[in-house]
């Protein structure tokens, strides 16, 4: 049945098993073996390509030998579902937790989770911000009852450890590594106003804001939860800030 | 791509890879847009997997419509190959047995892609390096009866044919020979690589490299006996400079203009 050979040739391809496929192929010359590892090294290094440009801190930090070796991993246990191979890499941060080799590098998961995050900012759908002079036609009293759409680029980030900052002492044209607390906590947002991708850490209070707003929470009620977290939330610059950058896309009464 | 955003480069069309351009929005499909202003597309898929005897994705299918509603491509093309098994998308053309069987399995698959796309296809032949046992028909038979069955056209990759007959010992001439000369759409040429000697010569299928000298040849015959057809050069790993891409495109225009009669129209992208 086709079914049955497609299934024992996907095998080789993922992982080199070939037991199954060998009595249904020839070959006129040479070892069989030695093509069947053609499809098998096509397949396995055009997905480590496809992780290496989606994670490229992840492979700086642990190097190109380590990364090789959890992506291998990782394709065998969890192969692409579809064949737009954007989408394909979305579960490593989780991998990467339960990957023993990499426990004595427990910020690894989180930083992984900002690289996804940026990947998912590239190519969400575009939106026009919204223009901070509509909001100048609200009356005053009607403020607080202000609801936003958020851009579907938006992504909220929170980890116990400094990932934003870890992102960047990693950039390719960061060469000296600089001391990083790895106790210190850092929240922030990642966010692709136009064609190109920004991430910045915001204070806690800050992330409240925004992830009660991306929820459909009105501007009052987020206000109100930022400020019981830290009182000198300050909404005015806050609101500012994030209507220039683009974070809000439309907004309801 | 950016310089085919410019619009500069001297090309007939320019072809994407499909499933490149499924995603909702960003700069890539952006940029398709400023490419699509100075010159056509041709969409060339690799994942839909005309060969799985599961059928094609339905979802598959729409995500490729709407790309070819928004972008009007003179062709649309996939291979003769299958990449999905038990919903597990494998990253590589993987070759079919050529029996009755896959036969009805591509046709079907063809069929509901052209009926869902509302427009014809173009097949390409793979390159591979080993056969079926189960096989009965030949390469270009199949392909012949595929375009019959369904009234595809098809996507004749010389380089993967050279690269075919060399692993398993297959005749060129009398590939050319069987394949129906009007149903090819359109012609590609590749790099390909060569691995060990002897018993273990093997040639591998890289798009990393300058068309070889045998395939340039057979493209001039592949002319010679189907008259001029449009041309791509493949280039997907180790891409050089532009020029040299420029420089391959130049010879296939010369060995289209030496087989063309007064009103030769095939171009070179």
């Amino acid at each position: 049945m086709l079914h049955d050979l497609q299934k024992s040739f996907a095998d080789v391809a993922l992982t080199n098993s070939v037991e199954a496929l060998l009595p249904h192929v020839a070959t006129p010359r040479g070892a069989i073996e030695r093509r069947l590892g053609v499809y098998h090294a096509n397949t396995l290094n055009s997905l480590i390509d496809v992780l290496s440009a989606a994670y490229p801190v992840i492979q700086r930090i642990v190097g190109d030998r380590f990364f090789q070796a959890l992506a291998k991993d990782f394709i065998t246990t969890h192969p692409p579902q579809q064949p737009a191979l954007f989408r394909y890499g979305d579960v490593l941060p989780d991998f990467i937790s339960s990957f023993a080799p990499a426990n004595d590098l427990p910020y690894l998961p989180d930083v992984a989770r900002l690289e996804w995050t940026r990947v998912e900012a590239y190519f969400a759908a575009d939106s026009a911000a919204l223009n901070p002079e509509r909001l100048a036609e609200v009356p005053a009293e009607q403020i607080a009852d202000i609801k936003f759409s958020v851009s579907p680029t938006l992504r909220l980030l929170e980890s116990d450890v400094p990932i934003f900052t870890i992102w960047h002492v990693n950039q390719p044209d960061q060469d000296r590594v600089p001391e990083v607390d790895f106790s210190h906590p850092e929240s922030g947002f990642v966010l692709r106003p136009a064609h190109t991708v920004m991430q910045r850490v915001v204070p806690l209070e800050t992330l409240i804001w925004l992830r009660a707003l991306t929820s459909g929470e009105t501007l009052g009620t987020a206000t109100e939860l930022a400020l019981t977290h830290e009182n000198t939330f300050d909404l005015q610059n806050t609101l500012r800030q994030h209507l220039a950058d683009g974070t809000f896309t439309e907004f309801y009464l | 791509m950016s310089d085919f955003a410019s619009g500069t480069p001297s090309a007939a069309w320019v072809e994407i890879h499909s499933e490149n351009f499924f995603a909702a929005g960003g700069p890539r499909i952006a940029q398709l847009e400023q490419v699509r202003e100075h010159y056509a597309i041709s969409c060339h898929g690799v994942g839909l997997s005309l060969g799985s005897a599961q059928g094609v994705d339905a979802d598959h299918l729409s995500t490729l419509r709407t790309l070819v509603d928004r972008f009007e491509p003179g062709l649309v093309s996939e291979h003769l190959s299958f990449s999905v098994v038990d919903d597990i998308y494998v990253n590589d053309l993987l070759p079919l047995p050529y029996t009755e069987e896959a036969l009805v399995t591509v046709a079907q698959n063809v069929d509901q892609t052209q009926e869902r796309l509302g427009q014809q296809i173009l097949v390409e032949n793979p390159s591979s390096y080993l056969t079926f046992v189960d096989s009965v028909l030949t390469e270009w038979d199949f392909l012949t009866a595929l375009s019959q069955r369904t009234g595809c056209g098809l996507l004749l990759d010389v380089n993967n044919i050279y690269v075919s007959a060399e692993n398993n010992g297959f005749d060129t001439t009398a590939y050319l020979d069987g394949i129906p000369g009007d149903a090819v759409g359109e012609i590609h040429l590749a790099g390909h690589s060569l691995e060990g000697d002897g018993e273990d010569r093997l040639l591998i299928d890289t798009h990393g490299d300058n068309v070889a000298d045998p395939v340039w040849s057979l493209y001039q015959l592949a002319l010679e006996k189907l008259g001029p057809r449009p041309t791509l050069i493949e280039w997907d790993t180790d891409i050089p400079d532009l020029e040299v891409l420029l420089g391959e495109a130049e010879t296939a225009q010369r060995h289209i203009d030496s087989v063309s009669s007064s009103e030769g129209s095939s171009r070179v992208a």
